[in-house]
C-alpha cells in the first residue's frame, strides 16, 4: 500500500539530514505505531508523505507515486488528524460544514449545494455531536474536536490514515477513549494507518507494528508476536541507547 | 431634503458594491487586499471607453467587472508567482493601472452626458442601482453555500486544515479575488453611469471608505454568520453615506469631508476593537 524508498529530508539550518536513506514498506490495513526521540524524524516522516518538506527519494501510495503531487492533491487519498485541532478541521466553520468538506474530500468542487442531508450522524465516532450539527466548533471540547478531526479524517476512506500524537493534548481520560475508538475503528474499516505516540504504553498497546526511528533511521521494526513479547522497559532501554 | 437623501442613498449602492467586493479578500479569504483601488477606476475607464464607441450599457457594464477581476486575478498571481505580499501587490497593480486608464479613456475625464446607459430614467436609478447589489449579493451568498463557496471559505479560515481537507487554497485566493473585483469593477461602470462622466481619479480612497463601511457594518450587524458578513457592508455603506452627506447638509464645508472621514473611520476601527473585549 505504502512504499518509502530511500527518503532523504536535510533542512539547510542542520549539519545532519532528518531523515536520511529511509525505507519502509506498509501492507494494506496495517496499522503501524511509530515512536523515537523528540527530533528523530517522526513528524518530518509525515510531512514529507504529505509533501510539505523537499525530500529526496520515492513515496508511492496504492501504487500511485506522490513525489510530483502538490500537498493538497496528497490529501485528497490520505486523513490527517494531529495533536492540534486547528491543523485538521476549521474551528469558524459549523461541525456540518467541517464534514460536508471532508466528505467531499476526492471530489472536484462543484456548483451544486454543499449541505446535502446526509448520514453523517450514523457514524459511530459522531453519534453524540448530532445536537451541535449546525454549532462552530468552539463549542466542542477538545476531545470532541478530536474524534470529529479522526471522523473527518476517515469520511472518505482514506488510502492512508496518518495520526500525528493525536491523544496528546488530552486529560488522560479522554486519550484513552480516543485511542481506543481509533483502533477499533481503523481495524474494522482496514485503513491503513501510521500513528506517531510518546506514550509507550500505547506503542505497545495498539497496532499491528511498532517502528522505533533515531536520528532519522529506523532502528526497531517489529510485528505480531514480536511485538507483543516487547515491554516498556525494552522500549526505554532503546530509547536511552545513544546511536553514533 | 429628499433630494440629498436620495443622492446619499444612490452613493451609497455604489459604495455598498465596493464594501461587498472587499469583503471577499478582508472577510472571506482574510488577506488585505487593495486592488480595489485600481479596480473600481478600471471598471469605469473599461465602461467610458465601450460606452462611447457604443457598446450596449448592460455588456459594457459587464466588461467593466470582467476587466477589473483580471486585475484582482494579477493580485492573486504576483502573489503566488513572485512571493509578493496581497496588499503590495495591490498596490503595484493599482498604480499601474492608472496608466491604462489613462489610456483607455484618452484624457483624465470623459463626458457620457449623451451616451445611454443602464438608467433609462433619472426616477430609475435607485431601483436598478438596488436591483444589482440584491442581484450581485444574493448571486454571492448562493455561491458561498454551493461546495466551492464553502471550500472557498474554509480556504481562507485555515489554509493548513484547509490544505489538509485536499483543498487548492491557491486557486481559491484566484477566484475570490476574481469575485471581489469584479464587484468593485462593476461598481466603477455604475459610478460612471451614475455620475455621467468618468474621472481616471475617481479609486482615491475607495478603499479607506469601503472598509470604513464594512466596519461600521459589522459594528452594526456583526459577522457571526455568512449572512451578516454578508449584510454588514451593506448595510454599513448606507450608514456610512449617511453620515457622510449630514455632515456636508449640517454645514461641513466640503473641503474638511477628508479629515471627517478619517475620523469617522477611526472612531469605528475604536469601537470595533472594544466589541471582543466586551463580549
Amino acid at each position: 500500500m505504502l512504499q518509502i524508498k530511500h527518503l532523504s529530508v536535510q533542512f539547510p539550518s542542520k549539519p545532519r539530514p532528518v531523515l536520511e536513506d529511509f525505507c519502509l514498506e506498509v501492507a494494506a490495513g496495517e496499522f503501524c505505531v511509530i515512536i523515537g526521540k523528540n527530533g528523530s524524524g517522526k513528524s518530518t516522516l509525515f510531512a514529507a508523505i504529505l509533501g510539505l518538506h523537499s525530500s529526496q527519494g520515492e513515496i508511492t501510495l496504492a501504487a500511485k507515486p506522490l513525489t510530483s503531487l502538490a500537498p493538497y492533491e496528497r490529501a485528497r487519498c490520505m486523513g490527517v488528524v494531529a495533536q492540534d485541532a486547528d491543523s485538521s478541521s476549521i474551528a469558524s466553520l459549523s461541525l456540518l460544514e467541517n464534514l460536508t468538506l471532508a466528505s467531499m474530500r476526492r471530489n472536484p468542487g462543484k456548483l451544486r449545494p454543499a449541505l446535502q442531508p446526509q448520514r453523517f450522524f450514523e457514524h459511530p465516532l459522531l453519534s453524540d455531536l448530532r445536537e451541535f450539527a449546525n454549532e462552530p466548533l468552539g463549542s466542542l471540547s477538545g476531545g470532541q474536536r478530536q474524534r470529529l478531526a479522526l471522523a473527518m479524517a476517515l469520511l472518505s476512506k482514506p488510502n492512508l490514515l496518518l495520526l500525528d500524537e493525536h491523544c496528546s493534548a488530552l486529560d488522560p481520560r479522554a486519550a484513552h477513549s480516543l485511542m481506543a475508538i481509533t483502533a477499533q475503528t481503523v481495524s474494522s474499516e482496514g485503513i491503513t494507518t501510521l500513528m506517531i505516540t510518546h506514550s509507550l504504553q500505547d506503542a505497545l498497546g495498539y497496532g499491528s507494528r511498532l517502528l522505533v526511528l533515531d536520528a532519522g533511521k529506523l532502528v526497531l521494526d517489529v510485528k505480531g508476536s514480536e511485538k507483543h513479547k516487547l515491554r516498556e522497559e525494552d522500549l526505554f532501554r532503546l530509547f536511552s541507547r545513544e546511536l553514533p | 431634503m429628499s433630494d440629498f437623501l436620495l443622492t446619499g442613498t444612490l452613493q451609497s449602492t455604489i459604495l455598498m458594491l465596493v464594501a461587498l467586493g472587499i469583503a471577499i479578500p478582508f472577510r472571506i479569504l482574510r488577506v488585505s487586499d487593495l486592488t480595489v483601488e485600481g479596480s473600481f477606476p478600471l471598471g469605469g475607464a473599461v465602461y467610458a471607453a465601450l460606452a462611447l464607441a457604443q457598446v450596449n450599457p448592460l455588456l459594457a457594464t459587464l466588461l467593466a467587472g470582467f476587466a477589473a477581476g483580471l486585475l484582482g486575478i494579477g493580485t492573486a498571481l504576483i502573489h503566488q508567482r513572485l512571493r509578493v505580499e496581497v496588499m503590495l501587490g495591490g498596490i503595484i497593480l493599482s498604480t499601474m493601472v492608472y496608466s491604462i486608464n489613462l489610456r483607455l479613456m484618452g484624457q483624465p475625464n470623459l463626458s457620457l452626458l449623451d451616451v445611454p446607459s443602464l438608467f433609462f430614467s433619472s426616477s430609475s436609478k435607485l431601483p436598478v442601482l438596488m436591483g444589482v447589489v440584491l442581484v450581485l449579493g444574493g448571486a454571492l451568498w448562493c455561491f458561498l453555500q454551493t461546495e466551492n463557496g464553502l471550500r472557498m471559505r474554509a480556504a481562507g479560515c485555515n489554509p493548513r486544515a484547509a490544505s489538509n481537507l485536499g483543498i487548492n487554497c491557491n486557486s481559491y485566493l484566484v477566484l475570490g479575488l476574481f469575485i471581489g473585483n469584479l464587484i468593485a469593477g462593476i461598481a466603477g461602470g455604475l459610478a460612471v453611469q451614475n455620475q455621467a462622466y468618468a474621472d481616471v481619479g475617481m479609486g482615491v480612497g475607495m478603499v479607506i471608505h469601503a472598509l470604513a463601511a464594512l466596519l461600521l457594518g459589522e459594528c452594526l450587524l456583526g459577522s457571526q454568520s455568512l449572512g451578516r458578513q454578508l449584510a454588514a457592508p451593506l448595510v454599513g455603506a448606507f450608514c456610512y453615506q449617511h453620515i457622510q452627506g449630514f455632515a456636508l447638509y449640517g454645514g461641513l464645508i466640503p473641503s474638511d469631508l477628508r479629515l471627517v472621514t478619517g475620523l469617522v473611520v477611526l472612531a469605528v476601527l475604536l469601537f470595533f476593537r472594544k466589541v471582543p473585549t466586551q463580549s
